[in-house]
């Protein structure tokens, strides 16, 4: 089996968010990232609502 | 616990503790695109600093993260004293926090290869990008191929 080498990784980067990203401030690519963050909570939580609304007997959370 | 940064990192440096940002917020810093949920700070072993960082994190509830419940762990300037890096689960989100790293780096080693960024009203130091790369290779450990890839793939974009 073939060992994977980090060159071997590189070549599946998405370069263009990274360059997107390098338009941005330090500050900026932080608060970016916290907004992703956030979505990404919001979904989680949607996600445990929507399992527990499937289970009889089971209430939501808000 | 998705660490919140944004509120963690202005404590400690309201605090006036020394730190330098390491890990995978460093690298969102330099512009690295992947996902991260605890922060990773390398914090200065002087005794009034690690003074300041007992008194900082303690409002937060400091535990250590998977530890069984209950255990006798106090989060004060003995604890911190005694050992030297810390997996923490607090309620501003989740902490690591190294006296030392892999390769045997401290925080006066790395504050010659960071940088102070502005962000969330304060200023902190971060590790640079050639150090914070080093780090993660130093680690050595298989889940960290893909960061160092991205990493380095970001210093080929900045010098370009």
């Amino acid at each position: 089996m073939k060992v994977a080498r980090i060159e071997d990784y590189m070549r599946d980067i998405d370069r263009s968010l990274l360059r997107e990203n390098l338009k941005l401030t330090p500050a900026q690519r932080l608060e970016k990232f916290v907004k992703f963050r956030d979505f990404t909570s919001e979904l989680r939580r949607a996600g445990e609502n929507a399992r527990q609304r499937s289970v009889p007997g089971k209430t939501h959370r808000p | 616990v998705s660490a919140e940064f944004e509120r963690l990192l202005p404590e400690l440096v309201k605090a006036g503790v020394d730190f330098i940002l390491i890990g995978g917020v460093a690298g969102i810093v330099h512009g690295s695109a992947r996902v991260t949920y605890d922060v990773d700070l390398v914090y200065s072993r002087a005794a009034e600093n690690i003074r300041r960082l007992a008194s900082a994190l303690g409002p937060h509830s400091p535990y250590l993260r998977d530890a069984p419940p209950a255990l006798p762990f106090s989060w004060d300037e003995k604890t911190i004293r005694d050992d030297l890096n810390f997996t923490l689960t607090t309620t501003l989100g989740d902490i690591d926090l190294f006296g030392e790293i892999s390769g045997g780096s401290n925080y006066n080693d790395l504050l010659s290869h960071s940088f102070e960024v502005e962000a969330f009203g304060i200023h902190f130091r971060c590790v640079d990008l050639p150090t914070l790369i080093r780090i993660k290779e130093a680690a050595g450990r298989v889940k960290d191929l893909e960061a160092v890839a991205e990493l380095r793939a970001l210093f080929e974009e900045r010098e370009r």
